[in-house]
């Protein structure tokens, strides 16, 4: 009881902090980082809950990012909706993509549903250059709208820090919900057998259906708010790029827990930008890095931290062996 | 209770089951036997779902259930534990014990996201039934440990559980004692009598041949896909067939 008091003080502590931040950050340069780490929050959410809690691995979620954010700069643009219709419409638009994606491929191997979301990865983005009808191409969309929040424009990066803020923390409190009820249990029994998880009668193709799905929703939304934010996007949204920073943000901050998976997002956000590591050298440093993490800590820093605490509390724990 | 009518299933052209028929009647526990190979734990797979028969037909109390997914075969109340231990090991005992029973609370999949009252009484009663189950079988003490760090006999206790958690009326075991300390297995077996006296049926596969001849009212011999011989386990022990199965000539 008191383990959970202090897991919980130690998050609203952080979220504390988070709230004050702009308070002592003055700095535009540092206001970016920060808002684009909460984007980065909701996007590693969408990947964790597919590879960290349902075992699949997905390289979908910058298909749905820039799903999202394609839906919600063309909203905006073209039909003048404000900046929170964009967003839903964004969600519904990667869980739309994601449900229609996920119908086919959630029915081949693990394997096969790699390929089908890297291809649709890259089918996506050669759409958003290809059909300049649409997305102007390679040119892009430029003078999206800033959000405006009851009839003010949000301007400024502390608005948008506190803006996109909110959304993060909703997302953040939906996932938790969403984990700790029965469908968060059912998804887990993907991961770990799904064979046993359909001799229980739970319907795993229907579970693995709806975690796909939803995980497109966040990524379009974190999309949405990359889009307005940025006010200018083109295919490059739907880089690969984005992919390999996730994939060492939910890896190392400890794939299927939240808070490991946020701190890892934060954690290498920050890191990389504030040491000013060339973009380039980065990748590759990301890829050594990710090598490294995975054959020394595979179960990430929340697996870290966890197993350091199991083996401080062993002694007083019960005979377990042995029947 | 069960009735499987002709069930033939070819792989590659291998025929693993050859026109099997029988029935298995509510409330006795009936023995699955045969050597290894003999298509036992393939009928097990077409019985729940995993494996669609080439030709024949099941019925669970009447229903045909031949073309049901594992899934809705299992909400009708026929639960099956694995040859091979199957927990989700890094879930805890509990967690397993709830996922197990969760589907059959008959809720949509996004139900009870919210905890209102109605899904804070049914998590009780999955919660009390775990309970209850892990202290009838005398594991109460690991409730809060991860599946994947018991040990071995109590991994198959948790699996009994696990499948009893719906309150099935037909369990289908697939060796529950198979590598299981004698002193577990009295218990084991003496437990499968109590529920089997509680009103649940029972078919079983199992190797121990003292285990079947002391459960079992009846035994079923496959042999290279075929029924070859049924009836009491002490009139099929005798037969001719049974024995060349086993033996050889």
């Amino acid at each position: 009881m008191t383990d959970s008091r202090s897991h919980w003080l130690i998050i609203l502590s952080a979220i504390a902090v988070a709230l004050l931040l702009p308070i002592v950050v003055r700095s535009n340069y540092l206001l970016h980082i920060m808002i684009m780490t909460e984007i980065y929050v909701i996007l590693a959410l969408s990947l964790n809950l597919v590879l960290g809690y349902a075992g699949l691995l997905s390289l979908a979620p910058p298909a749905f990012f820039g799903i999202g954010a394609y839906t919600s700069a063309l909203l905006a643009l073209r039909l003048h909706l404000p900046f929170w219709i964009d967003m839903a419409a964004a969600g519904v638009g990667g869980l739309v993509f994601a449900a229609a994606i996920g119908i086919p491929s959630l029915r081949l191997s693990r394997h096969s549903f790699v390929i089908v979301t890297l291809s649709f990865t890259l089918l996506a983005q050669l759409v958003a250059t290809k059909w300049t009808g649409l997305t102007r191409g390679a040119m892009g969309l430029p003078g999206i709208p800033p959000a405006t929040v009851v009839g003010i424009a949000v301007l400024g990066k502390v608005a948008w820090y506190y803006l996109i803020m909110s959304i993060t923390l909703a997302s953040l409190g939906f996932f938790t919900l969403l984990v700790r009820a029965r469908l968060g249990r059912a998804i887990l029994t993907v991961r770990e057998d799904e064979i046993l998880a359909q001799a229980a009668g739970i319907n795993t193709w229907r579970v693995k259906l709806h975690t796909f799905a939803i995980s497109g929703f966040l990524g379009g939304v974190a999309g949405s708010c990359y889009a307005h934010y940025i006010t200018f996007i083109d295919p490059s949204v739907f880089d690969f790029y984005y992919m390999e920073n996730l994939l060492i943000m939910v890896i190392l901050g400890g794939s299927g827990t939240v808070w490991g998976v946020v701190a890892g997002a934060v954690i290498f956000n920050m890191i990389p930008e504030l040491l000013r590591i060339h973009p380039e050298l980065r990748t590759f440093l990301y890829g050594i890095v990710l090598l490294v993490a995975v054959s020394a800590a595979p179960e990430g820093l929340a697996g870290w931290v966890g197993a350091r605490r199991v083996r401080q509390s062993q002694g007083s724990s019960p005979e377990v062996r042995g029947a | 209770m069960l009735e499987i009518r002709g069930l033939t299933k070819h792989f590659l052209g291998v025929p693993a089951l050859q026109d099997v028929s029988f029935t298995v009647e509510r409330g006795e526990i009936a023995g699955l036997i045969g050597p290894n190979g003999s298509g036992k734990t393939t009928l097990f797979d077409c019985v729940t779902g995993f494996l669609t028969p080439d030709r024949g037909k099941m019925f669970y109390e009447g229903r045909d259930i031949t073309s049901l997914t594992p899934h809705a075969i299992a909400r009708l109340g026929l639960s099956r534990i694995f040859q091979q231990v199957r927990t989700f090991p890094r879930l805890t005992v509990m967690e397993n014990l709830r996922a197990a029973g969760q589907a059959h609370q008959g809720l949509r999949i996004t139900g009870g996201l919210l905890p209102t009252k109605r899904i804070r009484r049914l998590d009780q009663a999955l919660d009390e039934r775990a309970m209850e189950l892990l202290s009838a079988l005398g594991i109460p003490g690991v409730a809060g440990l991860l599946a994947g760090i018991l040990s071995y006999g109590q991994q198959k206790l948790l699996e009994i559980a696990m499948a009893l958690m719906p309150r099935p009326s037909l369990l289908l075991l697939d060796e529950p004692v198979a590598g299981v300390n004698p002193t577990l297995i009295e218990t084991i077996k003496g437990y499968l009598k109590q529920l089997n006296k509680e009103g649940i049926t029972f078919l079983i596969i199992e190797h121990n041949l003292e285990v079947v001849m002391d459960l079992c009212c009846r035994v079923f011999v496959l042999h290279s896909g075929e029924l070859i011989a049924h009836g009491p386990p002490a009139v099929v022990q005798e037969d001719e067939r049974v024995l060349e199965a086993y033996f050889g000539r």
